[in-house]
């Protein structure tokens, strides 16, 4: 009866809002739900289980709160003896004499090390020519590799830096050779061309060497002497500028600095260029 | 001027050292067909000076007789291995041997892989292609082998005999391919 009785003043209120809108759309029964759904609302007020939940929290934070108060009780007597016990024996054992010694020792090899440094002799030249040759095998490098591109990405095989027909005839003029295949005659140019560049290169260091920016034959020579790959043409070489004279002096020198014994013992050449046994 | 005599006696030289046909026939070949162009090498050695640098005359010639040497000396080293194991051709594996034993292991790498593209393109091309392409490159090499034999002389007679046989086979494959 109460909630009838309730719900009568509120249907006004709903019947009003239905007079905006056609009546059909809203049955009785909806309007009766929706009544009953309002007065449990009303009559329906959660602050008492809002305030018994949390005088239940307050109650668990009191609990939490008493492990504080027992930490005194946490730790026997005994183990506060041990930890006391142990405070003494290292006040009573003090670690200065080890550190101390090994201080001294440190100090002592400290002042061992200058003592080398003061006696080593200067490495200006040394590093300079280091240096010097370090910077001539990386630009070698850097030629071998700008040609080994060039080889890979040649597609023509009929293209080359130099005639195919004149190393031919080079070839032929060795009694010896019978035949030659094709392949051969396609390798063969790009050895040239890497054996003049490495020649080159070794000349061109040596005038770099020598403050010049132009390459001589007295660089080539040089070259020649210098690097042991290069040992079967000093005869030729040698016997060229034996025969002119006027490069007499550095081939010479060139020859000296190697010690190689072609310019006193031109006998010995044959053996020397050739050390391979043949046949 | 001057180098024109003094290089044709290293040349003899060097041969005499391997037969006395060798010194005859390096001193009956020209100058122009013993040397590379001097073109070319200067353009090569360019490759391996800065840009503001420059080369002398004499230094040219010096590497292109270098350069000659280098033929020749790679090349009797690898006829030699050939004739060790009685063969009479030699091929890019010799070729490449013979660098190695003299101390130009630095050419091996890049030259091998250069030998092994030319190869494939070879395969390719003869499974292509018509034989009577390649009669007519074996015809070329033929006729380069013939005027090689006549201006070096009577020294290459045994050559000249040699390439006539081999251009007989040549002949035949024709003949194969015609039928």
């Amino acid at each position: 009866m109460d909630p009838s009785q309730s719900g009568t003043p509120s249907l006004f209120p709903v019947m009003d809002i239905p007079v905006a809108y056609p009546p059909a759309a809203y049955p009785p029964c909806e309007v009766a739900v929706a009544a009953a759904a309002y007065p449990r609302l009303l009559y329906a007020p959660p602050d008492a289980a809002a305030a018994q939940q949390a005088a239940a929290a307050q109650q668990q934070q009191q609990l939490l709160g008493a492990p504080v108060v027992c930490p005194p009780a946490a730790y026997p007597p005994g183990e506060v003896a041990v930890a006391a016990a142990a405070y003494p024996p290292q006040l009573y054992a003090p670690p200065d004499a080890a550190a101390a010694q090994q201080a001294t020792a440190a100090q002592q090899q400290l002042l061992g090390a200058p003592v080398r440094v003061a006696y080593a002799p200067p490495d200006a030249a040394a590093v300079q020519q280091a240096a010097a040759a370090q910077k001539h095998k990386h630009q070698l490098q850097m030629l071998w590799l700008e040609l080994r591109r060039e080889i890979e990405a040649t597609t023509d095989f009929k293209k080359h830096n130099i005639p195919l027909s004149r190393i031919k005839k080079i070839m032929r003029a060795d009694p010896d050779v019978c035949a030659i295949t094709a392949e051969v005659l396609v390798v063969f140019p790009w050895a040239c061309e890497m054996f003049i560049l490495e020649l080159t290169r070794h000349g061109w260091a040596h005038a770099e060497a020598n403050k010049r920016r132009m390459l001589q034959k007295s660089d080539i020579v040089a070259a020649i002497a210098r690097t042991d790959v290069f040992d079967f043409f000093r005869d030729t070489v040698l016997h060229d500028d034996a025969k002119e004279g006027a490069d007499a002096a550095p081939a010479a020198a060139a020859a000296a600095e190697k010690a190689h014994p072609a310019a006193g013992a031109p006998a010995t050449d044959p053996l020397a260029n050739y050390p391979m046994p043949q046949q | 001027m001057a180098e024109a005599p003094a290089s044709p006696g290293g040349g003899g030289g060097s041969h005499e050292s391997g037969s006395p046909r060798g010194g005859g026939g390096g001193g009956s070949v020209r100058e122009q067909d013993r040397f590379l162009p001097i073109a070319n090498i200067s353009r090569i050695m360019k490759k391996a000076i800065p840009a503001n640098g420059k080369i002398a005359k004499d230094a040219k010639e010096t590497v292109q007789e270098c350069v000659s040497e280098f033929i020749s000396f790679i090349t009797s080293e690898a006829s030699d291995k050939c004739q060790r194991e009685k063969r009479k051709t030699i091929n890019g594996d010799d070729l490449l041997w013979a660098m190695a034993t003299l101390g130009f292991e630095d050419y091996i790498e890049p030259l091998k892989v250069y030998l092994q593209k030319y190869r494939e393109m070879e395969g390719d091309s003869k499974l292509t292609a018509k034989s009577s392409d390649g009669s007519i490159k074996k015809d070329a090499l033929g006729h380069v082998g013939a005027s090689s034999s006549a201006a070096e002389g009577m020294g290459q007679q045994g050559a000249y005999n040699q390439g006539m046989g081999y251009m007989q086979p040549q002949y035949h494959n024709g003949d194969i391919s015609n039928v």
